[in-house]
């Protein structure tokens, strides 16, 4: 029931494609071979001197993603190795609540403040927070400290979210071939992630495992053995999580900089866009009170 | 000719041009919140976990191949893309729609069944179903942030907001309200609770 009448809400809201017939569109993909259209495509995103932009944000947010996959794929790690966490499993958990809670907060400001003064200035603001806490973590040991820095954390990856996707929407070229293009952009996502966690996983073992080790598992049940719980994992020193979290650091940072070039350029072009809309607007609107005007006109004048 | 001076009448003011408002675009987006709630909840929490219920020995391999299918899908975005310029957003939409109704119904005839088979096949419909939303979800924002520059900072914020209360509710959901374990099988009732 909730999925039909979320259905009929958004197609009520969605405007209507321009007609198209099957057979056009099937005709439409088999008139060139795919890896025509691949190549093609390719050398749009990479050689077109209009996909600049884009292809800026697109970098941007592999880097941002690579920073994420460290962030996420090892934190929890941290906390059992180096840091005084009583309860590691239960302190995630209230991490998470706190960076979502800073994250809801930021949701709508983050918005209003990409407006303001542009999504390429909320993007490195909150690119160097989070750089700041992906480089203080390997330092830290008291939890404490973690938690009063976490939700701000996540204030910060909202203003990211929110102003980078803001800011493709403004470095896209072609209006033709935006849902390519957002498409493009949004699978990044995965690759920057896995790459942060491969990378990662491989530069933590060469530099940072040591003698001792730690099971992961809680074991809440005193009757249960220690066979049930898992096999154990290496401790993980403190070089090694300085080797992940300071390259991930670098990683958002980077992200956050080199869109900055890019500032003039969208503003400009978010300008172009507000004035364009505007005339077509105000076209409509004087073709609207004209047509009024005839209509109101007798017959007999004509 | 009055109905030729009234056409070249330029003193007549237009009136301000019209804004579309936020109330549309936030119509329009507050399906995300569901498609929040589906991918992270069902697909990330329930479905790993379930499967650890359906194949002990095999679930870390099952869900390997789960999570590996599903990046694969998600890398799709770009040709799912390709077709939502040609063919345009409702009808894809709709397929969208479609698909991740079929793979959840897919979902509760694994569950109640205990159908490796079916469950496999209802996670990767699923999954192809959200990308095809997501990716028409992310061409409509872009469509909107066009028509409206000037917002389209707000725009992405409403997407977002959407996208992170879906989220927290499945985790709630999927954490809190209905865990699954191996004497609670919850899952179809969870699904069907939730669609």
């Amino acid at each position: 029931m909730v999925t039909l009448l979320s259905n009929v809400a958004l197609l009520a809201a969605v405007p209507p494609s321009p007609p198209r017939s099957a057979e056009a569109l099937m005709s439409e993909v088999v008139e060139a071979p795919w890896h025509v259209r691949v190549r093609q495509v390719a050398g749009e995103w990479c050689g077109s001197e209009a996909y600049h932009p884009w292809r800026r944000v697109v970098l941007s947010r592999t880097l941002y993603y690579f920073g994420g996959g460290v962030f996420s794929g090892y934190i929890l790690f941290f906390l059992i190795d180096r840091t005084d966490a009583k309860d590691p499993l239960s302190d995630m958990s209230v991490l998470a609540v706190l960076a979502l809670s800073g994250s809801f907060l930021a949701a709508w400001p983050a918005g209003l403040l990409s407006d303001s003064f542009g999504s390429v200035a909320c993007v490195l603001v909150a690119g160097v927070i989070m750089s700041a806490v992906y480089a203080i973590i390997p330092t830290l040991i008291h939890i404490e400290i973690l938690f009063f820095v976490v939700p701000f954390y996540g204030a910060a990856q909202m203003c990211y979210n929110v102003a980078d996707l803001a800011m493709i929407t403004a470095a896209l070229p072609n209006p033709d071939k935006r849902a390519r293009d957002m498409g493009g952009w949004a699978a990044i996502e995965n690759i920057g992630g896995a790459l942060g966690g491969l990378i990662s996983g491989a530069v933590i073992t060469l530099t940072g495992s040591s003698d001792q080790t730690v099971n992961d598992i809680r074991d809440d049940d005193d009757d249960a053995g220690d066979d049930d719980n898992g096999g154990d994992r290496t401790v993980y020193t403190q070089v090694g999580y300085l080797s992940i979290f300071w390259p991930a650091a670098l990683a958002v940072l980077v992200s956050a900089l080199i869109v900055w070039p890019l500032s003039q350029h969208l503003r400009a072009r978010t300008a172009d866009a507000s004035e364009t809309e505007s005339k077509k607007a105000e076209v409509k609107n004087a073709h609207d009170v004209r047509s009024n005007q005839l209509l109101d006109i007798p017959h007999d004048e004509f | 000719m009055l109905g030729a001076s009234v056409l070249d009448d330029e003193s007549e003011p237009a009136p301000p041009p019209k804004d579309v408002g936020l109330c549309r675009v936030t119509a329009a987006l507050l399906y995300n919140l569901v498609l929040s709630f589906l991918q992270n909840g069902l697909t990330a929490i329930i479905v790993p976990q379930e499967l650890s219920n359906f194949a002990p020995d095999k679930a870390a391999l099952f869900t390997g191949i789960l999570i590996g299918a599903g990046a694969l899908i998600n890398a799709t975005s770009p040709i799912v893309g390709y077709f939502v310029d040609r063919a345009g957003r409702r009808p894809l939409l709709m397929f969208g729609a479609a698909l991740v109704s079929g793979g959840v119904t897919l979902f509760i005839i694994g569950a109640t069944s205990r159908s490796l088979p079916i469950y496999f096949t209802a996670y990767l419909v699923t999954q192809i179903g959200t990308v095809i939303m997501l990716t028409v979800f992310n061409a409509m924002v872009a469509d909107l942030s066009a028509s409206m520059p000037n917002k389209a900072g707000r725009i992405s914020g409403i997407y977002g907001f959407y996208g992170l209360v879906g989220s927290m509710f499945s985790y709630v959901a999927a954490g809190i309200l209905f865990p699954v374990s191996k004497k609670n099988h919850t899952v179809h009732f969870t699904i069907s609770l939730l669609w």
